[in-house]
């Protein structure tokens, strides 16, 4: 009898650890500075989380598929001064935007090609491609940042509604459920998990295995440029560094949110929670005044802290 | 002397969160003999010799080995020590390593590894039981019974008593068989234990002395195998006897072609010439390596066709790709289950959909509701064991999962249903089930064609039998009129009888 109880606490602790981690950082700042919990800075976490928030929908695309996208972070670099680069040369704001954000996905579709047609690993192609694009966002002004945009660029990235809520948090929240949906409600969703559980058998059951691993870095390459080009909005400056490690913090909270690095198996409202936790820790040594480079480590320690209590928790040790 | 038992388990329990996989079983194996142990899939065959190897540890019950009692909690590596080796289905090779290299992998006495040392002694352990294998290639140049060779090699290098080999023929070709059968008869003179796992019950009587069989984790019987036949066998398998006529429709319409390949032929395989009337099934025979399969992926779209060309339902049809080959009606049952059939870790309704996400829309979405409904109707009426459709998959037992890629096909309501070695590692009752839903199925008015290495399997539900030699296609049968022995000599010379 006890151990069918173990086994629901178990299954308790494997569904909701994520909750429960968000939870135990929340208690923890929130006795560490009673500030955490003000609306203010809420949004502020809400706010500071959504660009790599944006980013991390994309990487969760590519990774269900069991691949992974290391240009993310430069892609957006590249988008936002692309954008920037266009409109202080007299482009219309909303059509600089756009063509930035059609630039990432034309990149995600080269890398997702290039993955496909040569049978290369996304690894190693992303990461080239990740070169390139730092490439060009240093490019367009030798490296220099772009400054006096008009005020009208900065609509999107500052505006706040009610005073407090940031669009940009809207945003990713609305990007959020919509991928949700997606991955969950439609075959083209259902399609990316097979593919990402068995590739073998995906493609013997008719799925064009090739579009859809094509097509989930062409997602992920929009998301990643449409992230540069809010982050260049809430700077109305173009600045080819502003997005520091993308990749590194979207791939780690997709995997703190539970999606298999294999694929086939996770989601973006895990890695919601994952943006949202990574976030939490870094307001925190922010509220308590731990210096950045320090940050760095514990948050190193932290993502393998979270990773190993994920297996703990679900098992997945014991087997294998 | 006649009882010197080198393995005595008694009264081994085991369960899994609420299941018992084991209760009491016993499972006494004499020095020197090969001991077949059988049972249908999840009667814990595997689970026993998981515990013998130390891979789980037992609820309760005793374990001697060699005259040494096993301690309560061991682990692979001590069990390894005493002697036990355990070569599963899926081998523990590292493929790009040499096959020296494997023989001795982490086996090394000296600080620096002495490769002219290992290689002589690979080549020694080699020449000892016959194996013309080079030593210096890497493993992944080898065949699946090469391979399978170097893990008994392997076993050997480190002083194993008993072998323990789980279902090592399923894989193998006619010749390696012979190579392996060999080999235990060389590991007997040698005086080493050998014990035998699989599912093909004729090749029992060829290789064993005695045997075990377990039902639902009870022995229910051991002894020597002279005392039964392959009847008796089943019997205590599944616990009563079973059918063994032929499920076969007679009434096709001669003039009804469904698909007709004239000279077609791919990079592989051809030039093939079928004409295959509607409602029929049609099998495909062959050795291990005939073509069988490739004819099967050509027509699927997976290997491309380059001449001559398929009539399908009455039209010109040119393979592309499985998503074209399913929107025309077709549909695959591929031969590797678990790579290539299911995906392993989604549940049960969603590989069941897989094929036929499109038709399970309301509006833009999916109607999860609808799906599971109609998985679960399946599930019911070809009776799929399973907890429920949320199950994931690679918790069933293979018969099961294998009738969720049957359903997979009938919810996409395929018109010809490719099938490819349909019962490889299922047990004889799920077996039996299978080719009911086969024949279920034709008698919805779908064509099936067939592939498999076990001819008495087609000779059950054929219509007519074609056999593949060096993949090309020797002959056509009529199941009705042609004896085996004429279609095992088709696939063994590639040429017909004539009398």
């Amino acid at each position: 009898m006890t151990k069918t109880n173990k086994m629901s606490f178990q299954d308790i602790l494997k569904k909701y650890n994520l909750l429960l981690l968000l939870l135990f950082f929340t208690v923890l700042a929130t006795i560490l500075s009673p500030n955490f919990l003000s609306v203010r800075n809420i949004f502020n976490i809400l706010r500071s989380a959504s660009f790599t928030g944006i980013m991390s929908i994309g990487m969760t695309f590519v990774i269900l598929t069991g691949g992974i996208d290391l240009s993310v972070g430069y892609m957006g670099n590249m988008a936002g001064m692309l954008c920037c680069f266009l409109i202080i040369n007299g482009m219309p704001i909303l059509p600089g935007m756009i063509l930035g954000i059609v630039a990432g996905g034309i990149l995600g579709f080269v890398s997702g090609s290039i993955i496909q047609l040569f049978k290369l690993p996304p690894y190693i192609t992303t990461l080239a491609m990740q070169m390139v694009a730092q490439g060009v966002s240093l490019l367009f002004t030798n490296g220099n940042v772009i400054t006096g945009l008009p005020e009208g660029l900065s609509f999107i990235g500052k505006t706040n509604l009610f005073n407090y809520v940031p669009l940009v948090g809207i945003i990713w929240i609305v990007l959020t459920i919509i991928s949700a949906l997606l991955l969950k409600y439609t075959p083209f969703g259902r399609r990316i998990y097979a593919i990402g559980g068995n590739q073998e058998a995906a493609y013997l059951s008719g799925i064009n295995v090739k579009k859809y691993s094509i097509l989930v870095f062409v997602i992920s390459g929009c998301l990643a440029a449409f992230a540069g080009v809010l982050m260049a909005s809430y700077l109305t400056v173009g600045q080819p560094t502003a997005i520091v490690q993308g990749e590194t913090n979207a791939i780690a909270s997709v995997v703190i949110g539970g999606t298999s690095m294999r694929g086939g198996f996770g989601g973006v409202v895990g890695t919601f929670g994952g943006v949202i936790l990574m976030q939490i820790i870094t307001n925190i040594f922010n509220l308590v005044g731990v210096p950045p480079f320090m940050q760095y480590i514990f948050k190193g320690v932290i993502i393998v802290a979270a990773l190993i209590l994920n297996k703990f928790v679900s098992g997945e040790n014991k087997q294998n | 002397m006649a009882n010197d038992f080198i393995l005595e388990m008694s009264g081994i329990n085991k369960a899994f969160a609420g299941t018992q996989a084991l209760s009491e079983a016993s499972f006494h194996v004499k020095r020197g003999e090969t001991h077949c142990l059988v049972g249908a899939n999840g009667a814990g065959k595997s689970t026993l010799m998981k515990i013998l190897g130390g891979a789980y540890q037992r609820d309760s019950g005793e374990i001697k080995f060699d005259g040494d009692l096993f301690p309560e909690h061991y682990t692979t590596l001590r069990s390894r020590e005493k002697g036990v080796a355990i070569i599963y289905q899926e081998l523990s090779l590292v493929n790009t390593l040499s096959v020296a290299e494997n023989i001795f992998l982490n086996q090394y006495d000296s600080r620096f590894v002495q490769w002219d040392k290992m290689q002589q002694e690979a080549k020694k352990l080699c020449d000892r039981f016959n194996i013309d294998i080079d030593v210096t290639v890497p493993v992944s140049q080898l065949s699946i019974g090469q391979k399978q060779l170097v893990e008994i090699s392997k076993a050997l290098s480190i002083g194993a008593k008993l072998i323990v080999m789980d279902e090592p023929s399923a894989t193998l070709s006619e010749e390696e068989f012979e190579i392996l059968i060999g080999i235990i008869d060389e590991l007997k003179r040698q005086h080493i234990t050998i014990v035998y796992i699989s599912h093909r019950l004729d090749e029992l009587f060829q290789i064993g002395d005695s045997i075990t069989v377990l039902r639902d984790g009870r022995t229910v019987h051991s002894g020597p195998l002279s005392e039964l036949t392959i009847d008796s066998l089943v019997r205590h398998m599944i616990g009563r006897s079973v059918e063994t006529e032929q499920l076969i429709h007679t009434d096709i319409d001669e003039t009804d072609s469904m698909i007709v390949f004239e000279n077609a032929k791919s990079e592989k395989v051809g030039p093939i010439n079928f004409d295959i009337k509607r409602g029929e099934v049609f099998g495909i025979y062959g050795l291990v390596g005939s073509g069988r399969t490739e004819v099967l992926r050509m027509l699927y779209g997976v290997d491309h066709m380059l001449e001559g060309r398929i009539v399908y339902q009455g039209e010109e049809y040119h393979p592309k790709s499985p998503g074209q080959a399913i929107k025309h009606g077709m549909g695959l049952v591929p031969e590797d289950r678990r790579k290539q059939g299911i995906v392993g870790i989604h549940p049960v309704w969603e590989n069941a959909t897989l094929a036929s996400l499109d038709k399970m829309k309301k509006g833009a979405f999916l109607d999860l509701k609808f799906m599971k409904e109609e998985v679960e109707k399946y599930v019911e009426s070809i009776s799929i064991k399973t907890p429920s459709v949320n199950t994931i998959i690679s918790n069933l037992s293979g018969g099961n999962q294998q009738k969720v890629v049957l359903a997979k096909w009938l919810i996409q309501d395929c018109e010809l249903l490719l099938v490819d070695e349909p019962t490889q590692g299922i047990d004889v009752g799920a077996k039996d089930q299978i080719y009911h839903i086969i024949n279920d199925m034709v008698g919805m008015g779908k064509t099936v064609i067939i592939v498999s290495s076990e001819l008495d399997e087609l000779r059950r539900i054929c219509n007519r039998i074609a056999v593949m030699y060096e993949f090309e296609q020797v002959h056509i049968f009529d199941n009705m009129t042609a004896t085996k022995d004429d279609i095992q000599h088709a696939a063994l010379t590639g040429g017909v009888y004539n009398d």
